[in-house]
């Protein structure tokens, strides 16, 4: 019976169902005009279950997945348009799967820091991040490029407020400059996916899969998609938005972003640009190779050079996505397996990152790498943890940030050795950053230690760390566990090549 | 069909066939006539309000007189002329002008307006609306417009202390009156060398390279871009939606706009079709400089009526964009244009009309600040208005963009579409900023709702249809697809 359930669309709205459940929830107010306990208790729980239902869902679909199948799976179809051509379309494979259940994961994790830190409008937090959540799953499992830009954009919506409301103190300038940058970035792919339904008369993605472009369109509409995938990736030089933003948003709102939003440049990429415009990719392979291997150096160098602990690790997701994207324009198994391995895997630390400083930050409301240090004494256990994400995110073996890495230099070498020499000298660098971070962080002496009252993490936020140090060690020893769902799609991309 | 049947077998009348073509207006005349002796003699104390639900129920016939009369046909010596496309521009005309009656039902006092020669003046200028976009010569065309026009320089006003509405008042009606000039002198030039104002002899015509006639229609279009306020004939905009009470500033920002743009659709796509090559130039001209002026206009203004004129120009110039192609994509692409803004504006207007700062109408756009902690609901609405406005999906904004640059693109005009998209992020800035100081910011005087029952039905249905457009899409893309021109 469950087979003919539209099961994916149930995914996508479960979450807005859920953000409709809190608005219902009424905000009762004590005499003294503040909102009652037990109704931001209500709200809590059911923004919480909500995502924990949602996940579990993605757990189930990944288990009802089938593997070898070569078609997309889950496939729903409904008319929108039938005038227009556009069709609401969705399903999975093996691309989007992994995607939608980091994002289900992820969600969780970002409810329950927020947990305390979000003292006001909670209410309004919950149902933006369940609807932000709603708005990504659908965009990893649209089919239609019409719905997919849709999602595309509106993930916008309750990015923009979550940054602007809840932000830091320069929280206005980041969610403007974040939201007119991407705008900008995807109006342009608005312009190209227009043309492409006027060449080909449907906006379905599988339909459209089978014409071929000329070499000409193919150039300008690569262009047109890259603006908006090179912007969200983000790409060197058009990062720029991103430490800001990352610097200003709440902790929740930095895992999502560094976990998710960052890698829907990349998923972008794999799912249109690489086999709509085979051609145009392998014009443009060069290019993005320069602009990534300046990408991963500069950016180390300027994570190197920050004060402020959260851009330090902005900076570091601006490099770790140029392994992204070289891993992508290798055009070769392993180097996309190596970027949605590097994508999962960076999903993961760089989140599980941003939830360490905001761990410190509750505490001591710096970010100031200079006034923090010495947490091995005071925080034992966080140190711990710590570690394990500085390691993973320097790429050490047995963490799953070494299985992408190495994957993406076998495959740019078989491409470019001097793009894996590049990167891999980097490499070097992403240690020393990191490790510098880590020694100052943990083991060096801070300015004014003494005014903070430090305790270590209690067990709600061990409770979070831990499954992040679980999947970071896990996914670095059984890496296929991720890579099994990427053959088949993998291998059809590149038949497009041949 | 049915009222077909009756007319075909009943009323076989000699010229009884024109009257019913032109009924919705007939009545709309009528009644107000005799609306006015009803009211002079029996209302006495009510007189606004009861003028104003009176105005209601005529209008209300009038959109089902419009709705269920045959829809095509030629009346009164050529002169009138009935269509599906001028059907469905009186009816959202009609609509709209309920939603201004329903506006002003109880602000008018509060606005200084409520004098029941509010809702005569209403009621007339409707009834030149309906007759312009039904013209079928430049006679019918020309009375038409001053029927539409001059009762709204009326309107303007009526607020007679107040010397921003008067200043207004003289400047809508001298540039008005110029752009009338110059249309009129168009006119003349056109039946100079055709020799006929029939638009079907004109458009019989061939037009090709005929200078004087080719000058005319530039003069037309020129006093058209005037009402409609399209760059680089949009600089009364700002100052008289400035100047006038919200509720006639919403009836000068839809109404007009809409005709004309029902009657220019008319033109261009019928009556001068010899030379769409000369006259696409010239709309994107037009086109390029509105959403030139309008999103960089924009940016720099603090008083909230002037940025939406200004935002209104940008829209004037992305619905512009629907008729450089004059395909039919960009005619169905403007009608939906057209429903997705009037219901936004519908919006952001009654919110604007519900709030009061110190007991007066809101007017900069700083005094929205910490409108979010004061009233929650109200600033959702204006968020999901403005984020609609700019053109963010699953909001019906998008939707229309999107649909009057898939004209463009189809057509083959690339670079249009591109500069279109580009401005339409710079006008996004704007609107950013309104959601900006409403939620980002607080301040220390409470903002005061007073919002009725009407105005609240106005706002959660324009909220409805924003939000839920993607919904409506299939039913509306059932009804207007049946619409040709």
């Amino acid at each position: 019976m469950i087979e003919n359930w539209p099961i994916l669309s149930i995914l996508i709205f479960l979450p807005i169902f859920g953000a409709f459940l809190i608005l219902l929830i009424p905000n009762k107010i004590n005499q003294e005009g503040e909102i009652l306990k037990n109704s931001i208790n209500n709200i809590k729980l059911v923004s919480l279950w909500t995502s924990i239902m949602t996940f579990l869902m993605t757990l189930l679909l990944s288990l009802k997945f089938n593997y070898t199948e070569k078609q997309y799976q889950f496939l729903e179809f409904y008319e929108w348009v039938p005038s227009l051509g556009i069709v609401y379309r969705v399903g999975l494979d093996g691309l989007s799967l992994p995607f939608i259940v980091l994002t289900a994961f992820l969600v969780p994790i970002c409810i329950l820091c927020s947990w305390n830190t979000i003292q006001h409008k909670i209410k309004e937090f919950m149902i933006s991040f369940l609807i932000l959540e709603a708005f990504i799953i659908g965009m990893f499992s649209a089919l239609d490029i019409v719905v997919f830009y849709v999602f595309f954009e509106a993930v916008l919506i309750p990015m923009f407020l979550i940054i602007g409301i809840w932000g830091g103190v320069e929280r206005i300038y980041a969610s403007f400059k974040f939201f007119l940058y991407t705008l900008l970035g995807s109006v342009l792919m608005l312009v190209a996916i227009i043309y492409i339904i006027g060449k080909t008369g449907t906006s379905d993605l599988i339909q459209v899969l089978d014409y071929d472009f000329s070499k000409t369109e193919q150039l300008l509409l690569f262009l047109g998609f890259f603006f908006s995938f090179a912007v969200k990736v983000p790409m060197w030089p058009f990062h720029t938005w991103l430490p800001d933003a990352h610097v200003q948003a709440p902790t929740a709102g930095s895992i999502i972003l560094a976990g998710i939003l960052l890698k829907m440049g990349g998923y972008g990429f794999l799912r249109f640009s690489l086999p709509l415009f085979p051609d145009a990719s392998l014009f443009y392979q060069p290019y993005i190779f320069f602009l990534s291997c300046v990408a991963i150096v500069y950016t180390s160098f300027v994570a190197f050079a920050q004060q402020d602990i959260k851009k330090l690790i902005a900076y570091s997701s601006v490099a770790h996505m140029g392994f992204v994207t070289i891993g992508i324009f290798c055009l070769n198994t392993q180097g996309l397996d190596g970027a949605v391995f590097q994508m999962v895997s960076h999903g993961i630390i760089s989140g599980a990152l941003f939830l360490a400083i905001g761990v410190i930050y509750e505490r001591t409301h710096t970010r100031d790498i200079n006034k923090l240090g010495d947490f091995a004494t005071t925080m034992p256990k966080y140190s711990v943890f710590l570690m394990f994400f500085t390691l993973g995110s320097v790429g050490l073996p047995g963490t799953s940030g070494f299985i992408g890495e190495v994957l993406v230099l076998i495959g740019s070498w078989k491409v470019n050795p001097l793009v894996a020499i590049i990167s891999g000298f980097s490499l070097i660098l992403g240690a020393i950053y990191m490790l510098r971070f880590y020694r100052k962080i943990s083991f060096g002496i801070s300015e004014n230690q003494d005014k903070y009252e430090i305790h270590d993490v209690n067990i709600r936020e061990f409770m979070i760390l831990t499954p992040l140090v679980i999947f970071t060690i896990l996914f670095g020893i059984f890496p296929n566990i991720v890579l099994n769902f990427l053959k088949v799609p993998h291998f059809l991309i590149l038949e497009t090549f041949k | 069909m049915f009222t077909q049947n009756i007319i075909n077998n009943y009323l076989q009348i000699p010229g009884i066939d024109g009257m019913l073509l032109a009924m919705p207006e007939i009545f709309i005349f009528c009644s107000t006539l005799v609306l006015m002796i009803l009211d002079i003699f029996f209302f006495k104390e009510k007189s606004f309000k009861n003028t104003n639900k009176f105005g209601i129920f005529i209008i209300v016939i009038a959109f089902f007189l419009a709705l269920l009369l045959p829809s095509t046909g030629v009346a009164f010596n050529g002169l009138y002329f009935v269509s599906e496309l001028s059907t469905f521009f009186k009816l959202i005309i009609l609509f709209l002008i309920i939603f201004v009656f329903l506006l002003s039902h109880n602000k008018a006092d509060f606005e200084g307006i409520k004098f029941s020669e509010f809702n005569y003046l209403l009621l007339l200028s409707t009834c030149g609306m309906l007759i312009l976009v039904s013209s079928n010569s430049f006679l019918t065309f020309f009375l038409a417009l001053e029927l539409q026009a001059l009762p709204i320089y009326v309107m303007c006003a009526l607020k007679k202390n107040d010397i921003k509405s008067a200043e207004a008042s003289l400047k809508y009606f001298l540039l008005g009156a110029l752009s009338s000039g110059f249309i009129l002198f168009g006119i003349s030039l056109i039946y100079g060398f055709v020799g006929s104002i029939s638009f079907e002899q004109v458009s019989n015509i061939s037009l090709k390279d005929n200078m004087g006639i080719n000058f005319g229609l530039i003069l037309i279009l020129a006093g058209m871009a005037f009402k409609i306020s399209s760059a680089p004939f949009h600089m009364w905009a700002p100052d008289v939606y400035e100047g006038t009470p919200s509720t006639i500033t919403f009836f000068i920002a839809t109404a007009p706009k809409i005709s004309i743009l029902g009657i220019l659709i008319y033109l261009i796509y019928r009556v001068f079709s010899g030379i769409h090559g000369n006259l696409s130039d010239l709309i994107i001209v037009l086109s390029l400089s509105s959403m030139l002026v309008g999103s960089i206009g924009a940016i720099v203004q603090k008083n909230l009526k002037r940025l939406i004129a200004y935002s209104s120009i940008a829209h004037m110039g992305f619905i512009l964009v629907g008729m450089v192609a004059f395909s039919e994509k960009g005619l169905h692409a403007i009608m939906y244009y057209l429903i997705i803004y009037l219901f936004l504006l519908t919006g952001v207007f009654a919110i604007i009309l519900s709030l009061q700062k110190d007991d007066k109408p809101i007017e900069l756009i700083s005094d929205l600040k910490g409108l979010y902690n004061d009233h929650p609901f109200i600033s959702i609405c204006l968020l999901i208005f403005m984020f609609s406005l700019a053109g963010i999906p699953p909001l019906s904004g998008f939707f229309g963009k999107w649909l009057v640059f898939f004209s463009a693109i189809d057509s083959g005009f690339y670079i249009l579409a591109i500069l279109g998209v580009l401005f339409s992020v710079i006008s996004a800035f704007y609107y950013l900023k309104i959601i900006r100081v409403m939620f980002f910011e607080n301040s220390d005087t409470p903002l005061i709702l007073d919002g009725n029952r009407e105005i609240r039905f106005l706002i959660n249905l324009s909220l409805f249809v924003s939000v839920l457009f993607f919904a409506l899409f299939p039913i509306f893309d059932y009804l207007i697809l049946n619409i040709r021109i």
